[in-house]
């Protein structure tokens, strides 16, 4: 497998006023490496503000205006400086919409995907291969049934042959089903050599389809481990086992506090030595 | 290389100096007030020599003695100046005060009350919006007799439709926030949610709409006593001097109109200015700058 | 205890999403109301705690209206983003108490620092921020809690921790719960009863 993204030592700052005439620095992603190889899923799991969402952010430049943003990017192996970052983003990094608000409601589906860079064949072959009608291509997202949706939602990323594809969140609420459905599209993507990384709070569902979870903590990635030791029980982390042990289908064990900390401060950030 | 190169990006969009932005503008704000009551309290306390009619000093140029110069009866341009603009500052504040309470009022009742209400209200909105200003303020004005009251009443009658907006808006926002209804559910009164949530909340807002109101308020009363329908000729109002001095600007007597006209443009500038840097430091969308 | 009958809802537009929807919950019983996003579920909630009005039907609470009720409410609802139900320029300490006299012990049980009062939201956590969101509505007075999704967002060691304080004070006060979520393996560790929301509605 080849390494298609590597991110060194990012960190994300935000800066905002504590009260009427002071400001802060705050921190939303530490120090944070990961590398993504070609033909896997990459789960990023963590709780709402562990900076999961920052890193998808980051990658995309969709930061809001008081965000700082430091780190080494390299694409493929190599360096990557900043103006080549913005043209990777169109081409080599993309992202698949949260959801269907994010298409234009006035303007026919095919012509949002094709984004006026890409030919018409192209969206027709890429609907082929998600399995949607031609004619969907003619319709306006208000047309589209929610399993469409979904499918348009993630042409959206595959036409411009971006190897690179970034989830964020894209199954909260659904029946499970529906998000089975949807994170075997991200598995077929992954099967053509490309790699995605979902980023997800569901635990359960990260373990489900990818190959590799990272684990998120306070803008820290605390651990990274193959999907499978969850299952084979060989958790070496404490905290990500803690995080397995607590599901409501398996232990739902309620761990104290102090019990929490001390996980976090034996395991320490464990994917550092083992990469 | 650096993912972003801090100093040679669009993420550098502000830098971190002994000052912040905030700090900045708090400092504008109470140098530019300062300046503001000075000016009003030195205008209307002035005795009124200062500006008397004086036929040996008649069109003297802007001196040392007579800073902005003399007019054709030997009034001291400076101190008129002065007192024209307490006046029109005074008559500013006080419109601006009575049609900001209205927009608070009426913005209130139009979110709380909805339907009918609602409908009502922005249908007076549209219609003052709907007619140029200065006209409707020419028409009350003229209607009420002119003067002092005439104008300030035309001023107030147009000038609170924007501000009313703005309130039935953030009120109608908050009305629906989680924290509102959860408050309700823990049996506190409607008086209580507003005075607890909803004004800390709408405070600011007002406080930015009224001193942004001055500036209009003060431009609107210079404009339609220039026009003859304002205040009456013996008062040294800034509209009259400015429309005094159209008499003589053909005969190249130039500063009679140029420093009033100055001064009023500099102070309307620095009402402004005072109200966009309170905006800076109490406006909550742009608190993170 | 609560009985819901008949209830309808229509958004703005006219569209109907709650149609004719009848259950009851009896005093002390967990339920869950289970099902993906789109068939009204948080509606639902809203309009049970009086949070909105529904177009037809009645919410009775030991058959009187909740309007009846002066004070605090007999239902409590807890949204699932708790920083929008606490209000943003309040401290901790102010939110917390806006809602009813909590005994220090209750917060040491729920895990709330003392320091943490002192702080503004957004200072904290979305799980800090769910426990304190969590403990407003748990006064001795409430006899129906309505908890929408308020683990969704959280890791799953909170939110082992969050409902294992939850269902102790359920317990002690004999509060009913209505749990409304869309993770099937959670509502059977809570709940007594499943409703599948889809079995209520018949619109989507």
């Amino acid at each position: 497998m080849g390494e298609l993204l590597r991110i060194e030592h990012l960190s994300v700052t935000f800066s905002m006023y504590r009260d009427i005439f002071s400001r802060v620095e705050s921190k939303g992603i530490e120090d944070l490496s990961i590398s993504l190889y070609s033909g896997e899923i990459l789960a990023i799991v963590g709780a709402s503000g562990s900076g999961k969402s920052l890193l998808a952010h980051a990658i995309m430049d969709l930061l809001p205006y008081n965000a700082i943003v430091r780190g080494d990017f390299y694409y493929q192996g190599e360096y990557v400086d900043g103006r080549r970052l913005e043209r990777l983003r169109g081409t080599e990094l993309s992202l698949i919409p949260q959801s269907i608000t994010y298409l234009d409601p006035t303007m026919k589906v095919g012509k949002q995907v094709i984004q006026e860079q890409f030919e018409m064949d192209q969206c027709k072959s890429i609907f082929a291969k998600l399995d949607l009608a031609e004619h969907v291509i003619s319709l306006y997202p208000f047309q589209l049934s929610g399993g469409m949706a979904r499918r348009v939602l993630v042409s959206t990323a595959l036409i411009s042959n971006a190897s690179v594809i970034v989830a964020d969140e894209p199954t909260p609420g659904m029946s499970v089903t529906d998000a089975v459905e949807t994170l075997q599209m991200l598995r077929q993507i992954a099967n053509e050599g490309k790699g995605c990384i979902l980023i997800t709070h569901d635990l359960d569902l990260a373990i489900e389809v990818a190959d590799r979870v990272a684990v998120m903590y306070d803008g820290r990635i605390i651990d990274i481990v193959p999907a499978s030791n969850f299952k084979r029980g060989v958790l070496t982390h404490p905290y990500t086992n803690a995080l397995y042990r607590a599901l409501p289908q398996n232990d739902f064990k309620s761990y104290t506090a102090d019990e929490v900390e001390s996980f976090l401060r034996k395991g320490g950030n464990q994917h550092v030595g083992s990469e | 290389m650096k993912l972003i190169d801090n100093n040679n990006s669009k993420y550098t969009r502000f830098s971190v100096k002994s000052f912040n932005r905030r700090q900045w503008a708090g400092f504008f704000v109470v140098l530019g007030s300062l300046f503001l009551v000075i000016l009003a309290l030195v205008g209307t306390f002035m005795p009124e020599q200062s500006y008397a009619i004086d036929y040996n000093h008649k069109y003297a140029a802007p001196s040392l003695s007579y800073l902005f110069g003399t007019d054709e009866l030997g009034r001291d341009m400076f101190y008129r100046t002065l007192k024209g603009l307490a006046l029109s500052i005074k008559i500013g504040l006080m419109a601006a005060f009575v049609s900001s309470c209205i927009a608070l009022v009426l913005g209130t009742l139009s979110a709380v009350f909805g339907g009918k209400v609602d409908s009502c209200i922005l249908w007076l909105i549209d219609l003052c919006l709907g007619i140029p200003h200065i006209i409707l303020i020419l028409m009350i004005s003229v209607s009420l007799g002119g003067g002092e009251i005439g104008v300030t009443i035309g001023v107030i009658a147009t000038h609170w439709a924007h501000l009313t907006r703005l309130m039935r808006a953030e009120i109608m926002q908050l009305r629906n926030q989680p924290y509102v209804h959860v408050a309700r559910g823990y049996g506190h009164s409607y008086f209580t949610i507003g005075r607890k949530h909803f004004i800390p909340h709408v405070l600011p807002q007002y406080i930015i709409g009224l001193v942004l109101l001055l500036p209009h308020a003060i431009l609107h009363e210079a404009g339609i006593t220039f026009l003859g329908y304002g205040l009456p000729l013996d008062v040294p109002a800034i509209g009259i001097i400015l429309s005094e001095s159209m008499k003589h600007i053909s005969v190249g007597m130039w500063w009679l109109g140029f420093f009033p006209g100055l001064l009023l443009m500099i102070i309307v500038l620095i009402f402004d200015r005072v109200g966009t840097a309170l905006r800076e430091i109490l406006d909550p969308m742009r608190s993170q700058k | 205890m609560l009985e819901v009958s008949n209830l309808e809802f229509s958004y703005d537009d006219g569209s109907p999403i709650l149609k004719d929807i009848s259950f009851s919950i009896s005093k002390g019983e967990r339920v869950a109301l289970l099902g993906p996003s789109g068939y009204g579920k948080s509606t639902l909630g809203k309009i049970i705690a009086g949070h909105m009005n529904p177009d037809k039907g009645t919410v009775l609470l030991n058959n009187q209206k909740l309007s009846k009720y002066k004070g605090y409410k007999p239902i409590q609802l807890i949204y699932q983003h708790a920083e929008k139900a606490l209000n943003n320029r309040w401290k901790i300490k102010d939110s917390l108490y806006e809602a009813w006299d909590i005994p220090v012990e209750l917060l040491e049980r729920m895990g709330i620092n003392q320091s943490w009062l002192d702080r503004w939201p957004n200072e904290l956590s979305g799980g800090q921020l769910q426990r304190i969101s969590v403990l407003r509505a748990l006064s001795p007075k409430t006899q129906l809690l309505i908890a929408d999704e308020i683990t969704a967002s959280l890791d799953t060691i909170t939110q082992a921790q969050l409902w294992n304080v939850v269902g102790d004070v359920l317990d002690t006060n004999n509060t009913s719960l209505l749990m409304i979520t869309h993770n099937e393996s959670l509502a059977k560790r809570i709940c007594s009863r499943i409703i599948q929301i889809e079995s209520l509605c018949t619109c989507t």
